[in-house]
């Protein structure tokens, strides 16, 4: 299912009506020169002990030419909130770690969206969502066990989540894998109504991560 | 990239790999013993070095004030250091409420102690931690309506001494080397310098050193320029000395060339002076370097006479621990000695003269005694080939063919004449001006006769009567001065009596006589303690009488005092120490043209060396500034590299500016981090050398 699932969450609610495009934007924290010979050397943050290996920002461009007017309030709500909101769009993401044989804890951008909502917010029947919004950690390939070779901890005020591994994870470069749904912390930072006879109100919102 | 540690730490060298494989560094790192090149590099963790120099490099940085996280960071962290001015500084942002300069739970109140950690990696998980910078807050400013946006910026430790003016005074002939003297200073403004070899650093000094009031940056500097040394600070705060000649040899700490730095541009040049003038006082090496011992030196001078005869003069210098305590000059001509019978004209002795010093002798502190300032004898007696003129009626007189009546047939070597001076000097006391000159006792001899009164005496023939029958080398005036030093008393004031005898014809008795006359009394009144001085000249007289020789003791009849004051400066007895080496000081003056050289307008400087300790030292600075004159000055901008300190030799290739591995000193550095990327970099402004 690459397409979008109708019932995203958004702005603390599932949608009434998906959106009928979201474009998506990754803005990577980095920063990239070139040297004299042409050859290009790059800085990455490592803002908190056990960041992945590459921290990004996503923004979101959800439009809508027609809207239902149960998502109305939703829409009034989000432009009059200041404070962030959740947005999960049933989509995976990966954060990639890399070892040093001693750092047994790793900690995710983001919560996991399968652990923190709850039913009613989760899209499909409950044991359709086990297995295809499952999150996958792998270390040197090799996919781990959930309470045996890991745990995933509690976030933290900004949704930042630790997992931690029973055994240290070797020493290697980007070797530790996780896949997961994520639930992302989300500011509006555009917002477009549009109305006409034939279809009500037309809606674009541009959103982007916070945390 | 490749590396090693040592226990003890490791200096770091770091080349441009042959080949680099793909994805690695195009940097390699040698790694060498602490004994190699450590001259110039800082002991530093391994895994630093790795962290930083990587081709993809995770960074964080770490602000504190008063050891408490600055959070959040915005902005640019900065942090300079310079050759010109080698006190860290370092500026960075914060967003926060937190930076008010009124409220004593802020990072604004008052100056608090900065720290600022970079952070660095080959992955995340894995960071070397670079204290890079440590001091205190030092000026800050914020802005902003809704949040506050603070600006800081801090001062390295060494701020703790930078300002404080110091003071040393050591004498002459301490034996010690600059190094010392410069920890001596250290101490005095209360820090002290980092180098375990300090005080063998540097040429030994031995002209005397007082400097007061200046900063030990200063007087690093000044003596650096002389020693060749970069003074920097570290990290800790401590000074540390930096020797630049070894950049010369050493091997370079890195090597620029494009694979490992982002720009480069060339400095504006401001045109250098092309002729310099350095001037300085030395003590001559005879003194200098003494050994203590008398040592006598002879120069002999033929010429010739207005008539074409030859002569010759022979001088003999005698010299002790450097200081001339005995010179003689003989004077040989081409004549014949006057007698009772005629002689060949010869080249012979004509005359001597001859000058001794006597001084007060001290062991200043390298185990050689000097000649102090406390002079004690000086005598000056000269010599001729003549004779003794004698009274017609002496019976052993012989007429020589020049007429005059001589004791003896022939003339001789003689002494004709003698002026000898005495010192009487104070002894150095708590209570009376220390080591001042008591008494001068002038003596003057010649070979004479007094005339007689005219109702006596004995005639010569030249028609004069006087009081002997032949002369005689005897006494013709005394001049003595006292000063009676009133300072350990209530009354600050010195008085200073000349007594001056000298041969006077007698008033009563018409003979000449050695009186005691042209009486004096002058008063030095100190009103204000190293402020005016009054001069006060109570009395000139003039007394007939005190006949010492040869005479009755007439009546004193003394003038009345005349008042004579003079306001001036302070007057007083002449002052000796036998602190202070006799130091007989020559100016030297060199003038430096490096026109050829140069090619800028002309531009002349001079200056005064202070500290210079002979004139090869003046050359030693001259070369310097020339060399510093002729360097190309290039600002790099690079990945930031925690071991490239300010005073470190490196290579340069810049192929646009005809610049392949050329030797250069780091002149200053600039280390920023970029929030919230971390992008962390430097700018490094090396001197590079002339190709010559």
């Amino acid at each position: 299912m690459s397409g979008i699932v109708e019932t995203i969450y958004f702005g603390g609610e599932n949608l009434a009506c998906g959106p009928d495009t979201i474009g998506e934007r990754a803005s990577f924290a980095e920063s990239v020169e070139r040297l004299a010979d042409t050859s290009a050397v790059t800085d990455r943050p490592a803002p908190w002990d056990g960041c992945p290996d590459v921290i990004s920002k996503l923004s979101f461009s959800l439009s809508w030419p027609t809207s239902k007017s149960a998502d109305h309030r939703m829409f009034a709500r989000l432009r009059a909130k200041a404070a962030p909101f959740d947005v999960c769009l049933w989509k995976y993401a990966a954060a990639i770690f890399s070892g040093n044989g001693v750092r047994t804890e790793f900690v995710l951008p983001w919560r996991l969206a399968l652990k923190s909502l709850d039913v009613g917010s989760w899209p499909a029947p409950e044991e359709y969502i086990e297995t295809e919004y499952a999150t996958e950690v792998l270390v040197d390939g090799v996919t781990l066990t959930e309470m045996t070779d890991y745990t995933i901890g509690v976030p933290d005020e900004i949704g930042r989540t630790p997992i931690t591994f029973t055994a240290a994870p070797s020493d290697g470069d980007g070797n530790v894998e996780v896949y997961a749904v994520p639930l992302l912390l989300m500011r509006r930072i555009g917002d477009e109504a549009g109305y006409n006879r034939e279809a009500g109100m037309t809606r674009t919102l541009t959103v982007e991560e916070v945390a | 990239m490749s590396y090693r540690s040592t226990p003890a730490g490791f200096a770091a060298r770091v080349t441009r790999s042959a080949a680099a494989d793909p994805g690695t560094l195009a940097l390699s790192l040698a790694v060498e013993d602490v004994s190699g090149a450590a001259d110039f590099i800082a002991s530093i963790d391994g895994s630093v070095l790795a962290g930083f120099s990587g081709r993809t490099v995770w960074r964080k940085a770490k602000v504190e004030i008063g050891y408490e996280p600055v959070l959040p960071l915005v902005g640019t962290i900065s942090i300079d250091e310079s050759v010109d001015s080698p006190i860290t500084s370092a500026s960075f942002e914060v967003l926060s409420d937190r930076v008010a300069q009124n409220d004593a739970e802020t990072w604004g109140w008052g100056d608090q102690a900065a720290s600022i950690t970079l952070y660095a990696g080959r992955k995340p998980a894995t960071m070397a931690e670079w204290l890079a910078f440590e001091g205190w807050t030092d000026s800050r400013s914020n802005g902003g309506l809704y949040k506050a946006r603070g600006a800081f910026r801090c001062v390295g430790l060494a701020a703790a001494w930078a300002g404080t003016p110091g003071c040393i005074r050591v004498g002459p002939f301490r034996g010690l080397t600059r190094g010392a003297l410069l920890a001596a200073y250290a101490t005095s403004v209360g820090t002290a310098i980092a180098n375990d070899d300090i005080l063998d650093l540097g040429a030994v000094v031995s002209r005397p050193v007082e400097i007061n009031g200046s900063t030990l940056l200063e007087v690093a500097q000044r003596f650096g320029e002389i020693e060749r040394w970069v003074p920097r600070v570290t990290v800790e705060g401590a000074l540390e000395i930096v020797t630049f000649d070894s950049i010369l040899t050493d091997t370079p700490v890195f090597s620029f060339d494009p694979t490992n730095y982002m720009t480069i541009e060339e400095q504006p040049v401001e045109s250098p002076p092309t002729k310099l003038v350095l001037s300085g006082s030395f003590i001559p090496d005879s003194i200098r370097l003494a050994t203590g011992g008398a040592e006598t030196v002879r120069t002999e001078t033929p010429g010739v006479d207005a008539d074409g005869l030859p002569t010759l003069t022979i001088t003999d210098t005698t010299t002790a621990a450097g200081i001339v305590t005995n010179v003689r000059v003989e004077e040989k001509r081409t004549y014949a000695r006057d007698g009772t019978t005629a002689e060949p004209s010869v080249l012979q002795t004509y005359s001597v003269v001859e000058e001794v010093w006597r001084y007060q002798y001290a062991d200043l502190g390298d185990g050689i005694e000097r000649p102090t300032t406390q002079l004690h004898q000086h005598e000056k007696s000269t010599w001729m080939v003549t004779g003794i003129p004698c009274s017609s009626g002496n019976t052993l007189g012989n007429v020589w063919l020049s007429t005059g009546r001589f004791l003896g047939t022939r003339a001789s070597l003689m002494e004709v004449g003698r002026t000898a001076t005495e010192h009487t000097w104070n002894p150095a006391s708590a209570s009376v001006s220390a080591c001042g000159l008591a008494k001068e006792l002038v003596t003057e001899s010649a070979l004479y006769s007094k005339l007689a009164p005219t109702s006596g005496g004995l005639v010569y023939p030249d028609g004069s009567k006087r009081m002997e029958d032949a002369y005689s080398l005897q006494v013709i005036r005394i001049d003595e001065n006292v000063w009676h030093d009133y300072r350990d008393r209530s009354t600050p004031e010195v008085q200073k009596e000349t007594w001056l005898h000298t041969l006077k014809v007698d008033s009563v008795y018409g003979g000449e006589y050695l009186v005691k006359g042209d009486w004096r009394l002058e008063t030095w009144t100190m009103e204000a303690a190293g402020a005016t001085h009054r001069h006060r000249v109570i009395g000139t007289a003039w007394i007939p009488g005190a006949i010492l020789w040869g005479g009755a003791l007439s009546t004193q009849s003394a003038t009345p005092p005349v008042d004579e004051i003079i306001d001036g400066p302070l007057l007083g007895p002449p002052v000796g120490s036998t602190d202070a080496a006799l130091l007989r000081q020559t100016v030297q003056v060199n003038v430096y043209d490096w026109s050829a050289l140069l090619p800028f307008v002309p531009l002349t400087e001079s200056e005064t060396l202070e500290f210079a300790e002979t004139p090869a030292e003046l050359d030693r600075v001259a070369e310097w500034r020339m060399l510093l004159a002729r360097c190309d000055k290039l600002l790099i901008r690079h990945r930031l590299l925690p071991f490239l300190k300010i005073g470190a030799p490196v290579l340069v290739t810049s192929a646009p500016r005809s610049i392949v591995e050329r030797r250069g000193i780091v002149w200053s550095t600039k280390r920023t981090a970029t929030l919230p990327d971390q992008a962390t970099s430097q700018e490094t402004l090396v001197y590079v050398l002339p190709e010559d």
